[in-house]
């Protein structure tokens, strides 16, 4: 609501400087005060008018915009210099209608300056929004940032795994010492890979490698896994933890939700169009469209996107015996 | 020469369970333990061994710690919460002073949540307002153990037609013809289940909205037909509702 009486109150201010420079005219006729609530009846009138043709053409574009996608948005604030204008023709107009006498400089002056003054408005509301823009963009971007982090951490993960390696401290020494291995290389691999856009495919196999071999401790023999390279893979470049993402997905989704568990399979191989194919599958409980929308998948698919462009595809699937992703990507090293 | 505590530990991770197991034993008082590894499995024992003291891992497979306890009506038990990460979870344990344990704990810590529980006497109002607070993020009630036969089962709400009360248990109506028991009954069922998705018709029946095919009246009697073909009669005063209801179905 504000946003609107904050135009109003510019426009009211807007016509009333063509009053200003009129006033001479005014003092020879009828008087200031009825002059003044003359010039700003009709400057706001005409003003309105104006704006609402403005109004109109700016909906017809829209409609265009939203049919067609043709970017034909038209600001609002486009309002005020035409709010300007428009008060200075509403008082030649009471001016002249009253048959007082008008000088066409008089005339052309009020324009001008209303219209500058118009336009000093627009700059200003221009320069608030832009930076009411930048402030939420940066927002936006460090909310990302945060949740990138957080994920990053995996913090159930991370405190789960240390409550089984406190138990196996207490009760099996060399599982422990195996275990502590394994989860700083894992750590240490995630935060290597992290800092990298896309990063080589053992280094990746690697980290969903370890982590598997962490949650097998977790759940025992509820969770199985397999992982495939296909000989002309090895030297392939894929996106940084994207894999481990989805390792991860199956796992939390698919084997922590069944009570039976099932496997997890990574495979990758060359597909004939010289595209390499990724697929993470499990056979534990079917994936199911989350009531959130699914965030972290949409992450991934913007990361893809923003990666990729149109030179990636990536799906998931599910039936009744197990959920797929699959990953169609060129294995080039991006940076 | 006083009983021994029975307890029971739920979490379906071995290593989480053998360590709680493993505590219990240092301590050397006379308890009889029980392992759960599903929320289904400790929804179980919580019938058939009835356990004083109940260690509950919040993030299961199947029902969550807190689902577990929705499926009782009474809770005859003191519950030690457990969880790795979950800072709601921990506001709302501590709000409403329930005890609880961080992934990793140490034996000192188990120990003061174990005297605690071991000292505390029953409180059921301090869970249900927990329940209360922790709902705001679960939602309503969505999985209820069913038994049928000799079986226990987790059916989803949106399986479920009805609900109708019968003598100490309540029937449940899913699947399209299938029917169980729960040990919930109606009034706490209208309480956990979603308004805008089921209704009350009857003091002992509950139905889905969605369910409803058609409504009839019979000798002045309001009678509801449902999608799987169960018949339930309406209460005089819940029939304007059912007919706002039926009205909105079919515009």
């Amino acid at each position: 609501m504000f946003r609107y009486t904050r135009y109003l109150i510019a426009g009211v201010l807007i016509s009333f400087f063509p009053f200003l420079l009129n006033l001479e005219n005014f003092q020879r006729g009828e008087g200031v005060l009825r002059g003044f609530l003359w010039s700003m009846a009709f400057g706001l009138i005409v003003g309105l008018c104006i704006w609402g043709l403005f109004a109109l053409v700016f909906a017809a574009l829209t409609l265009i915009h939203v049919r067609t996608g043709w970017p034909w948005r038209v600001p609002t604030y486009f309002y005020l210099p035409i709010a300007g204008v428009g008060a200075a023709i509403g008082i030649r107009l009471s001016l002249g209608l009253r048959g007082q006498p008008v000088r066409g400089q008089d005339f052309l002056g009020a324009m001008a300056v209303s219209g500058i003054i118009g336009l000093i408005f627009l700059l200003h509301f221009f320069y608030r929004q832009a930076k009411e823009e930048s402030l939420t963009h940066r927002a936006a971007a460090a909310e990302a940032r945060y949740n990138a982090l957080e994920t990053q951490m995996r913090p159930h993960f991370l405190f789960n795994a240390l409550n089984s390696l406190a138990e196996l401290i207490e009760s099996k020494h060399d599982s422990a010492a195996e275990m502590t291995h394994k989860l700083s290389d894992l750590y240490r691999l995630i935060l290597v890979n992290s800092s990298r856009k896309t990063s080589p495919l053992d280094t990746e196999a690697e980290i969903c490698r370890r982590y598997l071999e962490l949650e097998q401790l977790r759940f025992g023999s509820r969770l199985r896994f397999s992982i495939n390279i296909s000989d002309g893979a090895n030297e392939i470049f894929i996106p940084s933890l994207m894999m481990q993402t989805l390792v991860e997905n199956a796992v939390k989704h698919g084997i922590a939700k069944s009570i039976e568990g099932g496997e997890v399979a990574i495979e990758i191989s060359k597909t004939e169009n010289s595209l390499y194919r990724l697929i993470v599958s499990n056979t534990g409980q079917p994936f199911r469209e989350c009531a959130n929308g699914g965030t972290g998948l949409a992450n991934t698919r913007t990361r893809l996107d923003l990666l990729y462009g149109e030179r990636h595809q990536f799906a998931i699937s599910a039936d009744s015996a197990q959920t797929m992703a699959s990953f169609y990507f060129s294995g080039e090293r991006i940076d | 020469m006083t009983e021994p505590r029975r307890i029971l530990i739920v979490d379906d991770e071995p290593l989480a369970r053998q360590r709680i197991a493993r505590y219990l034993a240092q301590r050397n008082l006379p308890f009889v333990i029980e392992e759960a590894e599903s929320g289904l499995r400790a929804v179980e024992l919580i019938t058939e061994f009835k356990p004083d003291i109940v260690f509950l891992d919040i993030e299961m497979p199947g029902l969550s710690g807190l689902e577990v306890l929705q499926q009782f009506e009474e809770r005859p038990f003191q519950v030690v919460f457990e969880t790795a990460y979950d800072e709601f979870a921990i506001r709302a344990f501590e709000e409403h002073a329930c005890d609880y344990l961080l992934k990793p704990f140490t034996a000192e810590r188990f120990n003061q949540a174990l005297d605690r529980a071991l000292k505390r006497n029953l409180d059921e109002s301090r869970l249900r307002a927990l329940e209360a607070k922790l709902s705001e993020r679960e939602g309503y009630l969505s999985r209820i153990i069913v038994k049928q036969g000799g079986r226990t089962r987790i059916v989803e709400e949106r399986d479920i037609s009805c609900f109708v009360s019968r003598d100490h248990y309540t029937c449940v109506y899913f699947d399209r013809g299938r029917e169980g028991l729960t040990d919930l009954s109606i009034s706490l069922l209208s309480e956990r289940l979603d308004p805008q998705v089921f209704t009350r018709l009857h003091r002992n029946s509950i139905a889905r909205i969605s369910a409803i095919k058609s409504v009839a009246s019979r000798e002045g009697e309001m009678m509801v037909e449902l999608a799987d073909g169960v018949t339930l009669a309406v209460s005089r005063s819940r029939r304007p509702r059912v007919r706002r209801l039926m009205k909105s179905l079919h515009q």
